[in-house]
């Protein structure tokens, strides 16, 4: 279920829910459960049939359960031959024992067969997010979202095992409600509708509590989060450096025992549900129960049952009871399956909604850099006041290398999300060599882009993955790259002698013996993928945040010849990088404010040129403006 | 014996995270037990009325007895699963906010020990893969509570069997099928030990296969700018499918080998079954008991033989769990071998507190290499040092054993005239305010991120908060200090950019009032204006306070009193911006040219 961030959740499980309930179903229970099976049985038509199989042999068991005690009964009672209880005891008997060795083996094969098409859905997903638009992937409960449903998925069999589960439990009751009805001719069958009618009681107190559960599961789901990130994620890498520093730990704890108390008025009210449903489901078993046994024991009386018979009817009439019950928790199972497989239809329409798949490829010769130009683009995020970029324009002729600067939050980052092609222009074009890019698919435009992120991080693979993340790259690609990015120095160091080191492992936490880079190293390392990526536009946002002023300047020693034939676009604190390239192009809320070179934008004596005083000032030779000059002058926007 | 006492102390251990769990348990079975024999004794005793023929009256009087019995059995025994499960809850957060605060009290040089982080790895893994550890052992210790009610519970129904038993001569027969059905019974409890020998050695296999899925489907982050680019779609299916073979050989393996394993002792269960069906008939057909009393014998058999079963399943299950509770336990004994002194921290009104390192040398632990040499400093109160120097000649190595977040391999630290080991260790904690460059904030309200306690002065918070620059953003903020950071966990929360947390972590490391504040690339993510700001109230921000920065924009050198260069772990150069530049030799000459050409 959605989160819900409405008050409406403290008047308890009212009409309001439900409303709300049916407002958010898409569609109905009954087609996303045949929706979902339908997409199973595609995908492994055999699990389906093992199920079937499953449901058949579990009536069957629950049959033999029934008549083998009342055969024997009557066989003893009958007075029969020894041998003749023998053989019913061993037909019984053996049947009994094949049907459990059966469900012994389909127990086994399920997880096989299952395991196989969790992770088909799991990439099915993963595929569909890479591809969907950007801008449901960065919507705040995107992380959550996506992690519930691999974890369902992955861990839960919510969509595999348990969805059949639910599906082969409702139909065994069902089959097997059905036949004991048929058994139970002759007799009343008032007793069997009173038995109907209880668990129908039951059965709506039931979903009530599934309702309660859907409607308030967001409040102790988040406090479950909270205690298990204050309980992990602060005894992390990273953050416990922080923590001891600061003390931290025993506030921390107050914090995880407030989290705790609220947690559990939570599951006290919840269980308190459940105490109602099982104290419901003791009330209507005591009704239904007497009156079988008083229908039953005026039967004997009568002389119309002898007591086998009672035996048996009883033992009928308690498994159609049980039947009944276990229809009622398949019906909720299925119920829930349902609103998961709702869930996971709506997440993934959400992502099909900004799929391109009908447009173009964008295909460039090899070698070719096209000419981008941003024709009057404005863009503004969904649901903001104001748009966060600004009637920009702005070519950028093939090769150049461009260096984008200004302060935080000027709009740098999403000027390069408008480049990439992860946002289109609210209002504007971006033309692509005189076309139109919207014209291309967001998978062939990005295929030509390779860069350096601010929140890259390293993938718990390989260094040799890290650095190609699966595309074939030549070795001696990697080497140049790990040289050009300063890095082999390093990577021998982790490698040792006899190993090219392309093997050594990150993800400290992951591997035993992975290893770890400082956050300059791993600056280094992205830049190293960037290059490996031999892509026509280069976009490196902050790359060199982290690194020392030699490593720095080699870099910046090294632009011209890591850069050529290509486009790049640099953005930077530094100013000092806007040296080397074309073109500065200054950014100021949303707007290009000034754009030329260095020395042009110098000259003008405009924004760029105050920003380049303000950090350069520092560097420049100790003379008058010094310290109280430094401290005195005025620095505010 | 000493096995027994590493089961025992887990348990203890285990008991007091929730000392009313196991008892409440034990309640729940006794009375799920007792609904279950109250039903098979009640329904024979009205067959068994039946067959006497006895009066309708008396008949409806037992069912009465028997039906109101079985509600109030059943309405107790849902009450206490609920009260069960409500005391598990505490039990599990409990445990593990315990154990997360052994984590937090160790050492800094312990928690990040790779020895250590290892330990702690295996025992997450044990616990949430295979689970073993103490998980397994309260399921072990409930399934035994299970069994054992349940043999004391039906130990009338054994006595009512044996003595029908009795009643009949004995008879050759009869002593075969209970010789059979106790060799069956032997047989299925060695074929189960069997089993889980084998299965106990699969699961390792399995264990590890799924940590690596585990990481697998964690490894790629979707959301990242970074994963668009060079992630696509072929690459991850790539990976699936790398994975998905591996998945063949292991899990098929494994799972194939279960199934061949368990149907020994299913089907010698199975065995067992039918025997007891044949005694009891047997038995029935001498005239040991009525007609009625088959179903609950068969029933009785069952399960009792079944439980037996299950007790020496458990029993063997505890044993290859004891390794486990070993590595368990071998965390919580730990200890801190950092020497704790007594010497308490003056609370200095003038903060002078003079601190020097004395041929201070460091090694990593595991390490060969020497992370710093024969470092010799020392520092004034008020003073401003600056630590340059390339990545990794050292300089955050140099600010963990100023903090005593390690000890030095060789030399001292002294601190007014006496080493710091001997200062009380949390005291001399607090005389530091750090920004660590790969500083971490809480998903959390900014108030308790910026007071790290659980209540802040709202007045000091906004105030340092808008010294640092986070004013403007600040006003944004509809519910100022209580605006929970990150959308972690709360839909109100607040996304802040790069800059905006250094900014947040540089007011928490001023609201704490340290004597020492030490700053490592404080800078790195603000832009040119943030950065002048902060310059140029950095005299103000610091005070009188005792500062350290470190930073890759040697321009932060200008208004530090002494620059110490560091480079391969040793202190190169030591003086003033101005002298330093003298040497033109030097490494600060080399790294001040290297950046300062692009801005002269």
């Amino acid at each position: 279920m959605k989160k819900k961030t409405d008050g409406s959740t403290n008047q308890g499980p009212g009409k309001k829910h439900r409303k709300q309930d049916a407002k958010r179903q898409g569609h109905g229970t009954l087609e996303n459960l045949l929706y979902w099976l339908k997409i199973l049985y595609r995908a492994s038509p055999g699990l389906v049939w093992l199920y079937g199989a499953v449901v058949a042999s579990s009536v069957a068991l629950s049959l033999l359960g029934v008549y083998m005690p009342s055969v024997l009964v009557a066989d003893i009672a009958g007075g029969n031959s020894v041998e003749r209880i023998l053989l019913d005891l061993a037909l019984l008997g053996g049947g009994l024992v094949l049907l459990n060795l059966f469900s012994c083996w389909a127990e086994r094969t399920k997880p096989l067969l299952t395991k196989r098409m969790e992770h088909d859905q799991v990439l099915r997903i993963a595929r569909l997010s890479l591809d969907a638009n950007y801008d449901n992937i960065e919507r705040a409960d995107f992380p959550t979202d996506f992690w519930n449903l691999v974890d369902r998925h992955m861990w839960q069999g919510e969509y595999t095992s348990k969805f059949l589960g639910a599906f082969a439990s409702s139909a065994s009751a069902a089959i097997g409600m059905i036949l004991y009805v048929g058994m139970l001719s002759g007799l009343s069958l008032w007793i069997l509708l009173l038995v109907i009618g209880g668990t129908a009681v039951n059965y709506g107190v039931g979903i009530r509590c599934n309702k309660w559960d859907a409607a308030n599961r967001h409040k102790w789901l988040v406090r479950d989060r909270r205690m298990f990130y204050i309980s992990r994620s602060t005894s992390t890498y990273g953050a416990s450096k922080d923590v001891h520093i600061y003390a931290m730990p025993s506030w921390l704890r107050k914090k995880f025992d407030t989290e705790l108390k609220e947690r559990l008025k939570c599951t006290v009210r919840m269980q308190a549900n459940y105490f109602l449903e099982a104290s419901t489901w003791g009330l209507t078993q005591m009704i239904w129960e007497s009156a079988a046994y008083l229908y039953l024991i005026y039967l004997v009386c009568e002389e119309r049952l002898d007591a086998a018979g009672f035996v048996l009817y009883f033992g009928i009439i308690t498994g159609f009871a049980v039947w009944c019950r276990s229809i009622v928790s398949g019906m909720r199972e299925l119920h829930k399956s349902a609103s998961y497989v709702e869930e996971e239809r709506r997440f993934l329409e959400r992502l099909e909604k900004g799929l391109d798949e009908d447009k173009e490829e964008l295909v460039l010769p090899e070698g070719h850099v096209p000419e981008i130009v941003f024709e009057n683009v404005t863009f503004r995020y969904a649901g903001a006041d104001a748009p966060t970029i600004k009637d920009l324009n702005l070519t950028m002729k093939p090769g150049e290398n461009i260096a984008l600067v200004g302060q935080n939050g000027a709009g740098k980052t999403t000027f390069v999300k408008l480049l990439c092609g992860f946002y289109d222009p609210t209002e504007g074009r971006i033309l692509v060599d005189g076309e139109d890019r919207c014209r291309y698919s967001r998978k062939s435009w990005l295929r030509y882009f390779s860069g350096v992120f601010q929140d890259a991080e390293l993938l718990p693979l390989s260094l040799r993955e890290n650095l190609t993340l699966g595309q074939e790259v030549e070795q001696e690609q990697l080497r140049e790259s790990l040289r050009m990015a300063e890095l082999d120095e390093k990577v021998q160091k982790l490698a040792g002698k006899n190993s090219d080191g392309m093997d050594v492992m990150f993800g400290k936490g992951s591997y035993e013996d992975a290893s770890d880079l400082s956050g300059g190293e791993k600056q280094k390392l992205m830049l190293a993928r960037a290059l490996c990526k031999q892509a026509p536009f280069l976009v490196l946002d902050e790359p060199t945040a982290a690194l020392d002023p030699l490593v720095e300047s080699q870099l910046y020693d090294r632009y011209r010849r890591f850069s050529e034939g290509r486009t790049t676009l640099f953005i930077s604190h530094r100013l000092a990088s806007t040296r080397f390239c074309d073109r500065i192009l200054l950014m100021e809320d949303g707007k290009a404010v000034e754009t030329g070179t260095h020395e042009e934008l110098l000259a003008a004596e405009g924004r760029y040129a105050w920003m380049f005083q303000v950090q350069s000032r520092y560097y420049q030779k100790k003379e008058a403006q010094k310290e109280a000059g430094l401290e005195g002058e005025e620095v505010g926007v | 014996m000493r096995k027994n006492r590493v089961m025992l102390r887990a348990l203890r251990m285990y008991n007091a995270y929730n000392p009313k769990y196991f008892p409440l348990y034990l309640l729940q079975i006794i009375f799920r037990n007792a609904s279950f024999y109250f039903n098979l004794w009640m329904s024979a005793e009205i067959v068994t009325a039946l067959y006497e023929g006895r009066d309708q009256r008396e008949l409806f009087i037992l069912v009465a007895a028997v039906l109101m019995g079985a509600f109030i059995i059943r309405a107790v025994a849902a009450g206490l699963d609920r009260a069960v499960i409500t005391a598990q809850e505490i039990l599990e957060n409990n445990e593990a906010a315990a154990f997360n605060q052994k984590t937090l009290s160790l050492d800094y040089d312990k928690i990040e020990n790779p020895e250590v982080r290892q330990l702690r790895r295996k025992i997450d893994e044990n616990k949430n893969i295979n689970y073993y550890g103490v998980i397994n052992m309260r399921n072990s210790v409930q399934a035994l509570m299970d069994d054992l009610v349940n043999l004391v519970f039906s130990g009338f129904l054994f006595v009512e069997m044996i003595t029908g038993m009795a009643k009949v001569p004995f008879q050759g027969l009869g002593l075969i099928l209970l010789i059979s059905l106790c060799a069956c019974q032997a047989l299925t409890i060695y074929f189960q030990f069997w089993e889980n020998e084998k299965i106990a050695a699969s699961w390792d296999e399995i264990g590890s296969m799924m940590l690596q899925e585990n990481q697998l489907s964690q490894g790629y982050r979707l959301n990242g700018m970074d994963s668009r680019i060079y992630l696509q779609q072929k690459h991850v299916s790539k990976w699936y499918r790398k994975f998905n073979e591996y998945h063949k050989k292991v899990y098929s393996k494994v799972y194939k080998k279960k199934f061949v394993l368990e149907i020994a002792p299913k089907a010698f269960a199975q065995l067992t079954e039918l025997l007891s069906y044949l005694i009891i008939i047997c038995y029935c057909l001498l005239g040991a008991f009525p007609i009625g009393s088959i179903i609950k014998y068969v029933g009785y058999l069952e399960r009792a033989l079944g439980s037996i079963g299950d007790i020496f399943g458990t029993v063997g299950m505890c044993k290859s769990n004891e390794r486990f509770l070993e590595t368990y336990l071998s965390y919580f004994d730990i200890r801190n071998d950092m020497y704790q002194g007594s010497l308490a921290v003056e609370k200095r009104s003038d903060k002078r507190f003079d601190i020097e390192f004395r041929n201070v040398s460091f090694r990593y632990a595991g390490s060969r290499e020497y992370a710093l040499r024969n470092i010799d400093l020392s520092l004034k109160v008020g003073e401003r040092l600056a630590v340059v120097g390339m990545n990794g000649s050292g300089k955050t190595t140099f600010i963990k054993l100023l903090c005593r977040l390690y000890d030095p391999t060789e030399g001292e630290i002294i601190m007014n005239d006496f080493n710091i080991r001997k200062y009380d260790y949390k005291q001399y904690l607090d005389i530091f305010s750090v920004v660590f460059q790969d500083y971490n904030l809480l998903a959390m309200p900014l108030g308790n991120n910026v007071a790290c306690a659980a209540d802040w002065d709202g007045e000091k918070a906004e105030r340092l908060l808008r010294e640092v620059g986070f004013g403007d953003r600040y006003e944004e903020l509809a519910n100022g200090l209580e605006t929970p950071i990150y959308k972690n966990f709360d839909t109100d929360g607040v996304e802040i950019s790069g800059g905006e947390a250094q900014k947040i972590a540089l007011a928490r490391a001023l609201y704490r009032d340290a004597p020492f504040i030490i700053l490592d690339e404080p800078t790195a993510a603000l832009d040119p204006i943030a950065e002048a700001e902060i310059y140029s109230n950095f005299d103000r921000i610091v005070g009188d306070k005792t500062a350290i920065y470190i930073s890759h924009r040697l321009s932060s050198c200008r208004f530090c009193d002494k620059i110490a260069v560091f480079h391969e772990g040793r202190i190169v150069q030591l003086g003033t911006h101005e002298e330093l530049l003298q040497d033109a030799q030097g490494k600060y000459y080399e790294l001040w040219h290297a950046q300062a050409q692009y801005y002269t």
